[in-house]
C-alpha cells in the first residue's frame, strides 16, 4: 500500500489494478421441455473467470491498447474500472476512486466510450445531449463552449448539430457519440473497441483524433480492440489478455522480440530456380518465380540472407518481421 | 387449389413455429391467458352488475348488450389469434427482415398478415366460445336456422372488414414506422364497438359506422341474431366489406410502390 | 452549497425538458396518442349518457354526478398513469443501463423527472381535450372548487403519482431477473382497469369487493384522489386513505430501493 503510494507520487500513477479478479456464475439449462421444468427446481451452474489475477499500473498521459481474442476479458476490465462491474476480488484505483463507489467526484473525470452503445437522444438533434450532459456533469457554461467548439472542429461536425441523431449517418453519429463522451473533459478515457463497424475513412479520423485528444487534453486513454491498425498507431505500450489472463504488457516491439520466432525473407530470383534450393535455406512459405517468400528463424537471419546472396541468383532481398497480427495469434495459440 | 393448400401447408409451419416459440416463454404464456380471462370475465360481471340496476342501454336489454359484447370479443378474438403477425411488422421492417419477405416466393402480405399467429389466443378461444354459445342459446329468443346463418355470415363479413384494417395497418407500417400507435389505435377504435354503437352520439356513431366501420363489423352480426336488422343495414354492410378490402389491397401495392429498405 | 441544489436542479430540469422535446418527435404518433386519449373519455362519456337515458338512479349515481365522476377520474388518471417508466425493462434488458451507471445521475430521480415531463404534457393536452368534450357534451357537472378540497384532491393526486411511479420501477427491475417483462405487467394493467377507478367508480362493485380492495394499492392511484376531489368521503375515510397511501408509497419505495441495491451489485453490464 504504502509502496503504492509512494510509486503513485513519484510516477503520477493514474490507474492501478491489483490481483483483479472478476468471475460470473452462468446457469446451465438443459435443452427441451424436460430441462425448463427440471429448471424450476434446482439449477446447475458454472464459474466462468472473466477475468483472473490481473495486475498493471498506467501512468498520467499514458495511450494503452488492450488486445485480446472475443471473450478474452478485455471489455470486463474496463468495466470494472467504470464501476459498472463488482470485483470478485482484487482491488483497483482510477484518480485515486475506488470506481466501485461510483462518487460524482469521479464520475466527473472519466469516461467510458462503447463502440456499439449510443447515449444521444435519437429523435432529437445531437446539441440537446450535449445540453444535457453539460447539466449532468455540472460543467461550467464557458467550459462547455469552449471544449464543444475544439471538439466540433476537431471532428468537423459543426452543419449536424442541429440534425436529428436518426438522420445521421453513422460515421457522423460516431463522431457526436465521441463528443457527447468528452465534453466533460475527462482526465481518463476507456474507449471499447472504438472503431468497430466504421469503414476505413472514418477509422482513419478516429485514430487521429484519439492521438490528438491524447497530445492536446493530456488524457489518460485505455483502448481496447482487435484491429491491430488501431494498436500499431495509437499504443506504444500494450497488454495482451486472454481467457482471463495478461499474457504480456510492454512495448509493441517487445512482443515481436520475444515472440516472433522467426523472420521472413522476401526474394525476387533473376534465374529459374529449383524449391529444393531454395528449401535449404528455410521454410518455403510461397514460391511463385521470380517471387519467393521463406521463413528463417530471428537468430540466424542475416546468416540465411548472406548465404543466400551467396548462392543464389537473387535480384532483390527484404528483410521483414512477420505481420504482428499473426505474432499475437501465435500468442493466443500458445497459451490456450 | 394447389395454391390454397400449400398456403396452409406454410401456415401450418407457421402455427408449429410460433407454437415452440411461445412454449419456451410458458410462464408469460399463463399471465397473458389469466389477465384476458380476468378481463373478458370482469366486463361480464360488470355488465350483469348493471343489469341489477338498470334495465336497458340505448335501447337494448343488458341481455342484448351482453351479446353486442360477446360478438364483438369472438371477432376480436379470431383477428388476435391470426392477425397478430401486423404487431411486429415495424419491428421487421427496421431490422430489414421484411426485405426478405419481399424477396421469397410466398406472398408478403400472406406473410406478414398471418405469420405469427398466437397460440395464447387459441387456448382461450375454447372457454370464450363455449361460454359464449351457451348464453346465446340460453338468452336469443328466436334461434332458427335463418338467424343463426345471419350470423355466421355476418361474422365472416366482420372478419372481413377486419382483415382489411389489418391490411391498412400494415401499409401505415411500411410508407412510416409509426404503425405502433395506429394499430392501437385501431384496437382502441373497435373497442368502441364493444357496446352497441348506438350508445353514441352523432358525429361520432356515423363515423365509427361508414368512415372506419368498426361498427358494422362488429355490431351487424349480433343484430342480425337478435332480428334488429333491416335489409337495408346487411346490403349496407356487405358493401363496405367488399369495397374496403377491394381498398385494402390496392394500397398494399402502392404502399410496396413506395417501400424504401432500412439501412445500416 | 445554494449553487450545488442550484446545479443538481437543473441537471434534472435539463432532463425534464429534452423528455418534453422528445414527446413532440413524431407528431403523427403524437396526435394519435392524444386521440385515443379523447376516445376512452368519448366511450366512458357515452356509455354513461346511455345509461342514465333508461334510469335517473344507478349504483347510487345520479348522471351528474358520474359524469363529474368521469371528467374527475380522467384528470386524475391522466396525471396518476402517464409514464416514461415503463421504458426501463427495456434500458436494463439492452444493457444502456451502462449508460447510466457512468453518470453523476440518480437514477430514480432522472426517470422521475421524465414521468414529470410526460405527465406535463398529458396534462395540458388533456385539459384543452376535456374542455371541448365538456362544450360537445355539456354535461351537468358538479365539481368542488373549495380551496382545503383541491388542496387534499391535489397532495392524492402527488401521492398516487409517486405510488405509480414505484409500482412501474418495480416492473422495471424485474427486468433484472426475469426476461420479459411485460406479461406481468399486462395483467398487472388488466386488473389496473378494474380496480383503480379509471374507467368506473368502484362502487359499482359490492361492499365486499370494495372493502377487501381498500387494502390493495389499486384505489389510491386514482379512485382516492376522484373521492377526496368529489367531497364525497368523510374525515377519517379521508385520514385513513392518505395513511393507507402514504403506507403504499413507503412500501414500494423501499422494495424497489432494495431490488435496485441488490441489482447493481450482481450486474453483469452485458449486451455490448
Amino acid at each position: 500500500m504504502i509502496k503504492w503510494a509512494f510509486r503513485s507520487i513519484m510516477n503520477e500513477l493514474v490507474i492501478s489494478v491489483q490481483h483483479l479478479t472478476k468471475h460470473y456464475k452462468v446457469y446451465k439449462k438443459q435443452p427441451g421441455l424436460g430441462g425448463s421444468l427440471k429448471a424450476l427446481f434446482s439449477r446447475t451452474y458454472e464459474t466462468i473467470k472473466a477475468v483472473d489475477d490481473v495486475s498493471f499500473d498506467i501512468a498520467q498521459g499514458e495511450l494503452i491498447g488492450f488486445i485480446g481474442p472475443n471473450g478474452a476479458g478485455k471489455t470486463t476490465t474496463l468495466k470494472v474500472l467504470s464501476g459498472l462491474l463488482y470485483p470478485t476480488s482484487g482491488s483497483v484505483s482510477v484518480l485515486g476512486f475506488n470506481p466501485w463507489d461510483r462518487k460524482a467526484a469521479f464520475q466527473k473525470q472519466f469516461s467510458l466510450v462503447m463502440g456499439q452503445k449510443n447515449q444521444l437522444w435519437w429523435d432529437l438533434p445531437a446539441i440537446e445531449s450535449f445540453l444535457l450532459n453539460k447539466a449532468i456533469y455540472e460543467i461550467p457554461e464557458k467550459q462547455f463552449q469552449e471544449t464543444l467548439d475544439k471538439l466540433v472542429d476537431l471532428l468537423d461536425v459543426r452543419d449536424v448539430l442541429n440534425v436529428q441523431v436518426r438522420k445521421l449517418s453513422l460515421g457522423q453519429r460516431m463522431k457526436c457519440e465521441l463528443i457527447a463522451a468528452l465534453l466533460h473533459n475527462p482526465k481518463v478515457l476507456f474507449l471499447d473497441e472504438p472503431t468497430i463497424g466504421l469503414d476505413v475513412m472514418m477509422q482513419k479520423v478516429m485514430r487521429d483524433f484519439i492521438k490528438s485528444y491524447n497530445k492536446e487534453f493530456g488524457a489518460t486513454i485505455i483502448l481496447t480492440s482487435h484491429y491491430m491498425e488501431d494498436v500499431k498507431e495509437l499504443c506504444k505500450r500494450v497488454v495482451i489478455i486472454d481467457h482471463g489472463k495478461k499474457l504480456f504488457d510492454g512495448e509493441l516491439q517487445g512482443i515481436i522480440d520475444k515472440h516472433a520466432r522467426n523472420r521472413i525473407l522476401s526474394i525476387v530470383l533473376s534465374e529459374d530456380v529449383p524449391r529444393k534450393k531454395l528449401e535449404a535455406i528455410g521454410e518455403i512459405k510461397s514460391y511463385e518465380h521470380p517471387q519467393a517468400t521463406i521463413l528463417v528463424p530471428r537468430k540466424e537471419a542475416s546468416e540465411r540472407a548472406a548465404k543466400l546472396l551467396q548462392t543464389l541468383p537473387v535480384a532483390d532481398i527484404t528483410i521483414e518481421e512477420p505481420p504482428i497480427e499473426a505474432i499475437i495469434r501465435d500468442v493466443f495459440q500458445t497459451t490456450k | 387449389m394447389n395454391t390454397i393448400l400449400r398456403y396452409i401447408k406454410l401456415w401450418s409451419l407457421f402455427a408449429k413455429y410460433e407454437l415452440l416459440f411461445q412454449l419456451s416463454t410458458h410462464l408469460s404464456m399463463v399471465f397473458f391467458f389469466v389477465g384476458k380471462i380476468i378481463r373478458f370475465f370482469s366486463f361480464i360481471i360488470i355488465l350483469l352488475l348493471l343489469k341489477n340496476n338498470t334495465n336497458s342501454l340505448a335501447g337494448y336489454t343488458i341481455n342484448e348488450v351482453l351479446i353486442f359484447f360477446l360478438t364483438f370479443n369472438f371477432i376480436d378474438l379470431i383477428s388476435q389469434m391470426f392477425l397478430r403477425g401486423v404487431y411486429s411488422l415495424s419491428g421487421k421492417v427496421r431490422s430489414g427482415e421484411f426485405d426478405f419477405f419481399l424477396c421469397r416466393p410466398v406472398s408478403p402480405l400472406f406473410r406478414s398478415l398471418a405469420g405469427s399467429p398466437d397460440f395464447n389466443d387459441i387456448l382461450l378461444f375454447i372457454p370464450l366460445t363455449t361460454f359464449s354459445v351457451w348464453y346465446i342459446v340460453q338468452n336469443v329468443p328466436v334461434l332458427d336456422i335463418q338467424h343463426i346463418f345471419l350470423y355466421l355470415f355476418f361474422l365472416c363479413n366482420g372478419l372481413l372488414i377486419s382483415i382489411s384494417f389489418h391490411i391498412l395497418v400494415l401499409c401505415v407500417g411500411i410508407i412510416s414506422t409509426e404503425v405502433d400507435n395506429t394499430i392501437m389505435f385501431y384496437r382502441d377504435l373497435s373497442q368502441m364497438a364493444r357496446f352497441p354503437t348506438d350508445i353514441y352520439k352523432e358525429p361520432f356513431r356515423s363515423f365509427i359506422t361508414f368512415v372506419i366501420p368498426v361498427g358494422v363489423m362488429m355490431t351487424t352480426p349480433a343484430k342480425a341474431l337478435l332480428g334488429l336488422g333491416t335489409p337495408f343495414m346487411f346490403i349496407v354492410s356487405c358493401v363496405i366489406s367488399v369495397v374496403l378490402f377491394a381498398l385494402a389491397l390496392k394500397a398494399w401495392d402502392m404502399s410496396l410502390k413506395t417501400y424504401t429498405s432500412a439501412s445500416s | 452549497m445554494f449553487s450545488k441544489l442550484q446545479n443538481k436542479l437543473n441537471k434534472y430540469a435539463r432532463v425534464v425538458s429534452a423528455t418534453w422535446m422528445n414527446g413532440f418527435a413524431y407528431p403523427l404518433s403524437f396526435w394519435m396518442w392524444r386521440l385515443r386519449q379523447v376516445m376512452s373519455i368519448v366511450i366512458a362519456i357515452s356509455l354513461w349518457q346511455s345509461i342514465f337515458a333508461a334510469s335517473s338512479n344507478v349504483f347510487g349515481y345520479d348522471q351528474a354526478h358520474m359524469l363529474t365522476y368521469i371528467f374527475i377520474s380522467n384528470i386524475a388518471g391522466f396525471i396518476v398513469l402517464s409514464s416514461r417508466t415503463i421504458e426501463v425493462p427495456d434500458v436494463i434488458t439492452s444493457g444502456d443501463l451502462s449508460l447510466y451507471l457512468l453518470k453523476p445521475v440518480h437514477f430514480f430521480v432522472y426517470w422521475f423527472s421524465r414521468d414529470i415531463a410526460n405527465k406535463a404534457q398529458n396534462a395540458i393536452f388533456s385539459c384543452v381535450e376535456l374542455f371541448t368534450l365538456f362544450l360537445i357534451y355539456r354535461p351537468q357537472l358538479a365539481i368542488s372548487t373549495h380551496i382545503h378540497t383541491i388542496l387534499l384532491a391535489f397532495f392524492a393526486i402527488g401521492g398516487g403519482v409517486l405510488l405509480y411511479f414505484f409500482i412501474n420501477m418495480l416492473f422495471g427491475f424485474m427486468a433484472f431477473w426475469v426476461p420479459d417483462v411485460w406479461a406481468p405487467r399486462f395483467l398487472f394493467f388488466i386488473i389496473m382497469f378494474f380496480l383503480s377507478g379509471s374507467t368506473f367508480p368502484l362502487d359499482i362493485y359490492p361492499k365486499q369487493l370494495v372493502d377487501v380492495l381498500s387494502y390493495t394499492p389499486f384505489p389510491y392511484l386514482i379512485f382516492f384522489p376522484a373521492k377526496v376531489w368529489l367531497e364525497q368521503l368523510s374525515f377519517s375515510q379521508i385520514v385513513t386513505g392518505f395513511g393507507a397511501l402514504l403506507g403504499w408509497i413507503l412500501a414500494f419505495g423501499i422494495l424497489t430501493s432494495w431490488m435496485w441495491s441488490r441489482a447493481i451489485k450482481g450486474y453483469g453490464a452485458d449486451g455490448r
